[in-house]
């Protein structure tokens, strides 16, 4: 083909032309693994069920998912760790950013201390709280001894002392992003703001709630949105600090559709509930963009 | 950006610098003081906050597993595997 010939038909042509490679890649890395994964749903893939073609169940899968007590709870620990953590990261997050944007003479000690927590894989974070809430040998239990409490608290080996630990551990993990997110927030507010502000006479806690806070919305609702879409899909920390134990108080859906899949190697039924969780995700994050979206 | 507020001396802004870089650095200066520890000393009450007798014992062991066969393929495999992921990352 000449080249005036590829440029004669239209704009089009080229267009399509340039946009194929990336459809293609698109297409086979993100539509075919989820058109596969709603066609799996449908069948009885029990991969220990010995050899035969895989059943065709229909809309049986998604009707055990309905009755499957485990997927509600899976469910309920999820939404209680996005309800949870994500406030709490960004009350967290907003407090260090305000303490790091402070005037220091050398900034990058505060920096690095910043994104480190973000820097740390997941896996490690739940690995090094694991070890600190240790009932033994953890450090937790160690300084509240010393600080006069008596009993030890069997942190990851009770439900709900669990549930707590993990939540502090991602909280500690996830702070540190949004704290990114705001600094760079905080550093856009003009200075004059302030300065009127105080010949008018408004002091510390007005000028936070009044010029900050308000100045501060866009950089918190794009903080919020991407830390909900990434509380939603909680996995490595749940899953190194308690294996979703004890029992399963705090399994999370991601971590239910991993033991499904991998260790009970049901691939129908876990992609089910993969199909499921992948809903319960839409719903939540469409909800929350129209509510927190409209605010901007 | 914020401004000095009238209360803010130089000493809070050292409280204020010192609870950020702890709060980021705490876990991995424990991990490291963790790996400087001899075995025996993790599994002992009451727990030891700096380590009674330093020891490096830990770093030549993991070179040494990883260097040994099973585990050098492991890591080879994973250093491609990083490598690839971030090539087609980019």
């Amino acid at each position: 083909m000449s080249f005036s010939k590829l440029r004669d038909p239209s704009e089009k042509t080229l267009a399509l032309l340039l946009l194929a490679p990336a459809f293609v890649l698109l297409a086979l890395i993100v539509v075919y693994p989820i058109g596969k994964l709603i066609y799996n749903s449908f069948y009885d893939l029990r991969l220990s069920g010995g050899v035969g073609e895989p059943k065709f169940l229909g809309f049986q899968n998604y009707m055990d998912v309905w009755k499957d007590q485990d997927f509600w709870n899976a469910a309920k620990n999820t939404v209680l760790i996005t309800l949870i953590t994500v406030p709490g990261a960004l009350v967290v997050g907003l407090g260090l950013a305000m303490l790091a944007n402070l005037p220091f003479k050398r900034k990058w000690p505060v920096r690095l201390a910043l994104l480190l927590p973000w820097a740390l894989p997941l896996s490690f974070a739940g690995l090094i709280f694991a070890w600190f809430f240790h009932t033994e040998y953890g450090i937790v239990n160690d300084v509240l001894s010393r600080l006069g409490k008596e009993e030890t608290s069997m942190w990851l080996l009770r439900p709900q002392w669990a549930f707590a630990a993990i939540c502090i551990a991602i909280i500690w993990k996830t702070s540190s992003f949004m704290a990114l997110i705001l600094l760079a927030g905080l550093q856009m507010i003009p200075k004059s703001l302030y300065e009127a502000a105080e010949v008018d006479g408004a002091n510390k806690w007005q000028q936070f709630w009044q010029i900050t806070i308000p100045m501060l919305m866009p950089s918190i609702i794009v903080a919020l949105i991407f830390r909900t879409i990434t509380a939603l899909q909680t996995f490595d920390i749940p899953y190194t600090m308690t294996k979703g134990g004890p029992g399963n108080s705090t399994e999370t859906l991601a971590m239910l559709i991993h033991k499904t899949t991998i260790d009970y190697l049901d691939v129908g039924y876990g992609s089910t509930l993969a199909v499921c969780m992948f809903i319960i995700s839409l719903i939540i994050t469409a909800v929350y963009l129209k509510r927190v979206g409209a605010q901007t | 950006m914020i401004q000095l507020p009238s209360w803010s001396s130089r000493q809070l802004r050292w409280v204020a610098a010192a609870i950020v870089v702890f709060n980021g650095f705490f876990p991995a200066v424990w991990i490291l003081l963790t790996s400087l520890k001899r075995e025996i000393e993790l599994v002992q009450k009451p727990i030891t906050y700096w380590p009674h007798h330093l020891t490096i014992q830990n770093y030549v062991q993991a070179f040494t597993v990883l260097a040994s066969p099973p585990h050098y393929s492991k890591l080879c495999a994973g250093l491609y595997r990083s490598a690839f992921a971030y090539v087609f990352g980019q």
